[in-house]
């Protein structure tokens, strides 16, 4: 099948800007359709500024390129909305008019659909693809997105949902991107006591899966939904001490986990007070603290092994650090 | 006879809950019409399904059973429009209970939110399905007055939610002093009403029936149970009108009022109205075992006549050709493949 063509939404982003510049040096036509600019300067000239939500700017941006495949990852990803779902119309409404114009754009044979994890509560393995449980309205609006696909049958293209788990790598942004940075600085700590077994994956492996996605026969592809991770999961104290080696800052600290908690506690009281950002929560510590393993056996079998160990992963994650922070 | 333009500033802010819905986004709708620019409109349901979506209005997508949402909700408001529920025809009220029940959360956390913002008036609307159903087992005899819902025999999911959250409205008045109004809503219909899905009503759904049914050149339609049982209907427009008036009216503080028309059809009737409009008749298939909800329910309108001076007018047929005209284009359009609901969204 040919793929000479190929759209990604949200190629600003971080999982994004990572499949732009793949698909760049695959060779292939790229454009980026995405409200923001690139986060990688030299992407700038794939880049269309396009809004999601506008409908026919959006129909009309995917008909005129004629693409043979769609990587729709737009979305709004931050929690901060904890009142009106409309704050997340880009993954509801912005769905829909994807799918508006995968009607009205008969050249794309393939799509790959970006969910996410927080389709259900952190922790939870759901019991089938309809198993939804979120607790946050980024999650619901996640849910909503995967049932707006999952109604729009009469699409003609091969579709694919992907959840993305904890993805890490260059071009990342909060949260995985200062969680390295905290490590940098000296100041991440272990909490004591703890193993938490979490999901972890490098973006070159989950570019290098989502693009197998695409060239996989379809009957193993065509409405289903995988996880994006490496397919082993990693403790959280393993995985921070490798980054603390490969960075070169100072072993981590352990603290007891009471401590920890109530750290988190005099954090939310800031956060109540109006500090957007304290460097902990109970959000994030629950988040720390709570083991997220999905089963990866599906994806495994249709991807196979993957191009990057973790060491690799962080050395080039660490290595973007340095060029990207110069 | 006293409005909302009588008496409140066109910048005040208006909060009407349940929004997306019919009756709610009507509602919008009609303030916008009329100049003001401070409406806040809140329902659950996501932008993409709402009936309509009125530009210049603040849409917020947010659940109102939950107490923080509520507050957020009516922060800064003038008057609160409840009219946010989980309801639908009789085919999901007898089917669905607990949805229906758990609506009282919904007015629990709102009347509470409103009085404490400090919010003017607050209108609940409730429900014909708060009268006593035994009073309602006669197709002619069924004029149902204010006082008919005690004592109470409601319908049990629905009509009791209504029932109860009535008698909230009517203590927020006596113990705190907000104004509450508190209209009983017979059947209401017009365009942008439901009418496919489940959740549509009898006017609608027959509407449906028989022009899909004229489209397939099919001789038949079903009814649910034997055609006889009876009720009145009321246009969207003298609804709109009606909520205005009530909710201005002070003499009607705390008091439920009957809002509905008293023109008493037989569902059989309805059928020969909504044939004549579309100018063919069909063999009428009775489908006894469908829900029905009760025998006989009409609107005495005898309390809103003697305090407003006005009763819902709109003659049935004149309101229905409307309605059908709004479906069959609806139905078309769907046949075409354009999204009927988002096509509304995208048109404004």
């Amino acid at each position: 099948m040919s793929q000479q063509r190929v759209i990604i939404t949200g190629g600003s982003g971080f999982i994004g800007t990572n499949l732009v510049e793949d698909r760049v040096a695959q060779g292939l036509e790229v454009l980026n359709l995405d409200i923001q600019a690139p986060r990688n300067r030299t992407h700038q000239t794939f880049w269309q500024k396009v809004d999601i939500l506008d409908r026919s700017a959006v129909i009309q941006a995917v008909s005129d390129f004629k693409p043979q495949v769609l990587l729709h990852f737009a979305a709004r990803t931050d929690l901060d909305e904890h009142y009106n779902l409309a704050g997340y119309s880009a993954n509801i409404e912005g769905v829909c008019n994807v799918i508006e114009a995968i009607r009205a754009t008969p050249s794309i044979g393939r799509v790959i659909f970006a969910s996410s994890q927080l389709v259900c509560r952190l922790g939870y393995v759901p019991k089938d693809d309809y198993d939804y449980n979120p607790t946050t309205l980024y999650g619901q609006s996640k849910v909503l997105g995967e049932r707006i696909i999952r109604a729009a049958d009469d699409i003609n293209a091969i579709w694919t949902i992907v959840r993305p788990t904890s993805i890490w790598g260059p071009w990342f942004s909060i949260p995985y991107k200062n969680f390295f940075e905290t490590i940098a600085k000296n100041i991440y700590i272990h909490p004591g006591n703890i193993k938490t077994l979490k999901q972890w994956g490098y973006i070159g492996n989950a570019i290098y899966q989502v693009d197998k996605l695409i060239n996989a026969p379809l009957e193993y592809v065509h409405k289903q939904l995988f996880y994006l991770a490496d397919y082993q999961p990693i403790d959280l104290r393993v995985f921070a001490d490798q980054v603390q080696k490969s960075i070169g800052s100072k072993p981590i600290r352990t603290i007891p986990n009471g401590l920890l908690k109530m750290l988190a506690f005099i954090g939310d009281i800031f956060q109540k007070l109006g500090w957007k950002n304290p460097p902990l929560t109970s959000f994030r510590y629950s988040n720390i603290t709570t083991p997220e393993v999905q089963d990866l056996e599906p994806l495994h079998k249709v991807v196979g092994a993957l191009p990057f160990n973790t060491a690799q992963g962080i050395d080039r994650t660490v290595q973007w650090f340095k060029e990207y922070n110069k | 006879m006293q409005l909302a333009i009588d008496i409140i500033p066109k910048d005040s802010l208006i909060v009407i809950a349940g929004a997306g819905g019919f009756i709610g986004g009507s509602l919008a709708r009609y303030f916008h019409n009329q100049g003001y620019t401070n409406i806040r409109a809140v329902d659950r349901k996501p932008l993409t399904y709402w009936f309509q979506r009125i530009p210049g209005v603040e849409c917020i997508c947010a659940d109102l059973s939950e107490k923080e949402n509520a507050i957020r909700a009516v922060e800064g408001a003038v008057e609160v429009y409840n009219l946010a529920a989980d309801m639908g025809g009789m085919g999901f009220i007898e089917k669905y209970r607990i949805e229906c029940l758990r609506s009282i959360l919904i007015n629990t956390h709102l009347i509470e939110a409103a009085y404490r913002a400090g919010v003017d008036r607050y209108y609940f609307a409730s429900s014909a399905c708060v009268y006593n159903s035994q009073l309602q087992v006669d197709p002619t005899l069924c004029s149902l007055k204010e006082s008919d819902a005690y004592p109470a025999m409601a319908e049990r999911g629905y009509g009791w939610e209504k029932l109860v959250s009535e008698m909230f409205c009517q203590e927020y008045w006596v113990e705190r002093g907000l104004k509450t109004f508190i209209p009983r809503f017979h059947n209401v219909y017009g365009p942008h009403g439901t009418w496919f899905g489940g959740r549509e009503k009898a006017p609608a759904a027959l509407c449906r029936k028989i022009i899909e049914a004229k489209d397939e050149h099919k001789s038949e339609i079903e009814i649910w149970g034997d055609g006889n049982q009876t009720r009145s209907f009321m246009y969207i427009k003298d609804c709109l009108l009606g909520i205005d008036q009530i909710m201005h009216c002070d003499q009607l503080i705390a008091t439920p009022i009957n809002l509905g028309t008293c023109e008493l059809v037989s569902i059989n009737q309805l059928v020969d109205y909504i044939e004549e409009i579309a100018g063919s008749q069909f063999k009428r298939i009775y489908k006894l075992d469908a829900p029905r909800g009760v025998v006989g329910r009409n609107s005495d309108n005898t309390f809103i006549k003697q305090v407003l001076g006005w009763e819902p007018n709109t003659p049935l047929m004149e309101g229905l050709k409307t309605t059908y005209e709004w479906i069959e284009q609806q139905y078309h359009d769907m046949k075409m493949g354009k999204p009927v609901l988002q096509d509304l969204i995208q048109g404004l």
